[in-house]
């Protein structure tokens, strides 16, 4: 006979089974696609390739060989200097887009729309045309500064630092307005008789987004920022397209560096090495994603 | 016992009316194209005479990007156990290919052709790109060299002879310094541009008699005192003003033809586009010399696949032979610009007629008397190593790095990479 615990754990199993069966189609995928490379670059990180295919366990070699390379220092620097100058204004812009056109205004479809726009074309294919915006000789770029009275025989591409802020305008281009939707939903969350009662005890405009739009909306911009982040980690395609890296290696960031290592040198050693570094630095910025959601981050309800 | 006999009968006239039935074969043949124009589409005419009189084969030529993506696209197709059947690579991805054990070796078809006798007519200057270590892996099909060009009115407007390019780096320097125009301290006209490629930066350390490898391919002179010498002659025009820091090929021919720069180093890939866009009286010559005359070669050559049957494999031996016969060779030089893979090309009518309106193909093919190498570095992760070079070359260019410590670094990168090679 079956007590009535007996029936509740069943049950209780039931519900769990349930449970796995349905995340398990996605864990199968995340096994078979992220899992198991993960595992597999650590294990390849540990060789090395020689002639006619014969490999050679070398242990930590190539994580000495290049934390101790000038090229893999710079590429870290590189991307540091990326995440920093892309993430900040691609963000603030994405605020301030937000708040502009969350206000009821003439044409803001329209407005919202052309913002959003640069986030649906892909990405290689918007470098295309890009690379004639920053052309030296008729690249409009150097034509709008010219007409400010700025310098403008500036080869954007080709010369160092200017190579690294195309990369960083076209990044801003490209994200922002997709910023820009994700701090809209937030700002419609936010509660309209919160700035009504704000109006009656006489808060002005810099007050009611300091003291109301801000705090509400962090969860929002914690998140768009560490996406932001990563995005400025995962992000190769316009460097693919537009420098390579160049020049001197300026442009070259750490995927970059893996796809090179990979990919056009077949030094799997090196380029899996890389790869465990930043899955590493991944690794840190989700946990921070998490961890600070459930510490730093003003939730109201 | 009628029984058997009869079962063996009915098996021996099934199995004939299936090898009579056979699909021809289908070979898949990745190929890139280096330089814009329509270089697909003749690729595509080419393949399709080839298939018009091959009927047992039939040849699918695929696009497959450029160069280092081509290599990429057979290598991991091969890893997959789905590898292409013939490939066109470029010189230093045939030694990984080599190292990754993707393609065979040619030794044998061409014993079988008659060994030396089939290989005499090829220029030795591109087969040399097609051996890894002694042993010949490719047959070369696509093949430039850099070459000299100049500005022959510029060269009446400073009082130069029209006709006598400069011929060493000396001379180079001279003209250099007549032809740029200066305001100030800004250059307004370059006398000469040199592309940022490794390429020209081995061009000029064998000119200066050094060598970039050794024949194993295990081993880099890159801060030999000739490749010293040879850098801080390149940042030499740059630190005096003659050739601007940093111009890749595309860049270079463009300012050629706008009349930004007088004198350039360029591929021969860039004859075509220069015909058609100069509008003044241009020529090309030798590269200068120092303490010899030397040009490094470039492009692609054909490989076969390995893990694929034998019976594909013979039919991709039977493409790659047709491309390089001598129609073809003239035929595919005539259209791109590359220069024929083999002497007696230039014996074909179409061919002789051809270099009658347009001497400078003469002149791109007589240079091969001053390759040495081929295309350095021949090494086992040449791609490396060539980035290393191009590297070190832009840093001293850019004047951040001393020659000798942009060098010194680059020799230090190579050793890490070429250690385990030997």
């Amino acid at each position: 006979m079956w007590g009535e615990e007996d029936l509740r754990m069943t049950r209780k199993w039931k519900t769990y089974l349930l449970g796995y069966l349905l995340v398990l189609p996605s864990f199968l995928f995340l096994i078979v696609f992220t899992y198991y490379p993960v595992i597999r670059s650590v294990w390849l990180s540990l060789f090395q390739k020689g002639a006619r295919g014969v490999t050679r366990f070398v242990g930590l070699e190539n994580y000495e060989y290049m934390f101790g390379s000038g090229l893999f220092r710079q590429v870290m620097w590189n991307n540091l200097v990326y995440a920093i100058g892309s993430t900040l204004p691609a963000v603030a812009l994405g605020l301030l887009f937000a708040i502009l056109l969350n206000r009821k205004l003439r044409l803001r479809g329209f407005f919202r729309f052309s913002l959003f726009y640069p986030t649906m074309i892909p990405i290689a294919a918007a470098s295309m045309v890009w690379i004639f915006l920053f052309s030296q000789s008729y690249g409009l770029l150097n034509k709008i500064l010219g007409i400010f009275g700025l310098p403008s025989n500036i080869d954007w591409l080709n010369t160092d630092p200017h190579a690294m802020i195309a990369i960083i305008l076209v990044s801003i281009w490209k994200f922002a307005g997709y910023y820009m939707l994700l701090f809209l939903a937030g700002l419609q969350s936010i509660d309209e008789s919160l700035y009504e009662a704000a109006v009656i005890e006489g808060a002005n405009v810099w007050h009611k987004f300091r003291k109301i739009t801000l705090p509400l909306l962090s969860p929002t911009t914690f998140f768009i920022t560490l996406v932001a982040i990563i995005n400025s980690f995962q992000s190769v395609d316009q460097i693919y397209v537009m420098t390579r890296g160049g020049p001197y290696n300026t442009t070259n960031v750490l995927l970059y560096y893996i796809y090179q290592n990979g990919f056009v040198y077949w030094d799997t050693g090196v380029a899996s090495s890389a790869s465990v570094v930043l899955f590493g630095i991944l690794l840190v910025l989700t946990f921070v994603y998490y961890f600070g959601l459930q510490h730093f981050v003003h939730y109201e309800r | 016992m009628r029984k058997v006999l009869v079962l063996l009968l009915t098996t021996f006239v099934l199995l004939t009316a299936i090898v009579f039935a056979a699909d021809p074969i289908i070979l898949r043949f990745y190929f890139p194209v280096g330089v814009a124009g329509p270089l697909a589409r003749y690729m595509g005419e080419l393949a399709d005479e080839f298939n018009k009189t091959h009927p047992d084969i039939i040849v699918e030529p695929i696009y497959s990007g450029g160069y280092i993506e081509t290599l990429q696209r057979a290598l991991t197709a091969s890893k997959a156990g789905n590898p292409p059947d013939v490939a066109l690579l470029t010189a230093a991805d045939i030694w990984t290919a080599v190292d990754e054990g993707i393609v065979i070796s040619l030794e044998e078809y061409v014993e079988s052709e008659g060994g030396d006798t089939f290989l005499e007519p090829y220029f030795d200057a591109f087969l040399a790109d097609c051996t890894v270590v002694g042993e010949l892996y490719a047959l070369p099909f696509q093949k430039s060299t850099p070459i000299f060009y100049y500005n022959k009115d510029m060269f009446r407007e400073a009082g130069l002879d029209p006709d006598k390019p400069p011929t060493t780096w000396a001379e180079l320097k001279d003209y250099a310094n007549k032809l740029a125009i200066k305001q100030g301290n800004e250059t307004v006209r370059w006398g000469v541009q040199i592309p940022i490629d490794q390429w020209l930066l081995s061009a000029f350390i064998m000119q200066n008699g050094g060598l970039v490898n050794n024949e194993a391919g295990t081993e880099t002179y890159l801060n030999s005192q000739e490749a010293i010498g040879a850098l801080e002659f390149m940042r030499s025009l740059v630190a005096e003003g003659l050739m601007p820091a940093r111009r890749l090929f595309g860049d270079s021919s463009a300012d050629f033809v706008a009349g930004a720069t007088a004198m350039m180093y360029n591929s021969t890939g860039s004859l075509a586009f220069v015909r058609e866009s100069a509008s003044f009286e241009w020529g090309v010559a030798y590269l200068p010399g120092n303490v010899r005359r030397a040009v490094p070669t470039g492009g692609g050559q054909f490989v076969i696949m390995a893990g694929i049957p034998e019976a594909r494999q013979k039919a991709s031996w039977e493409f790659i032979k047709w491309m390089t016969a001598p129609e073809q060779a003239a035929t595919w030089s005539m259209k791109t610009g590359y220069v024929a893979v083999r002497e007696d090309a230039f014996d074909v009518p179409a061919m002789k007629e051809y270099v009658l309106g347009f001497p400078f193909a003469l002149v791109a093919r007589d240079q091969l008397q001053f390759v040495l190498v081929g295309e350095p570095p021949a090494t086992h992760g040449a791609r490396q190593i060539s980035r290393f070079m191009t590297d070190a070359l832009e840093a001293a260019i850019a004047g951040r790095l001393t020659p000798k410590n942009a060098l010194d670094s680059a020799q230090a990168e190579a050793e890490r990479v070429l250690r385990p090679y030997r």
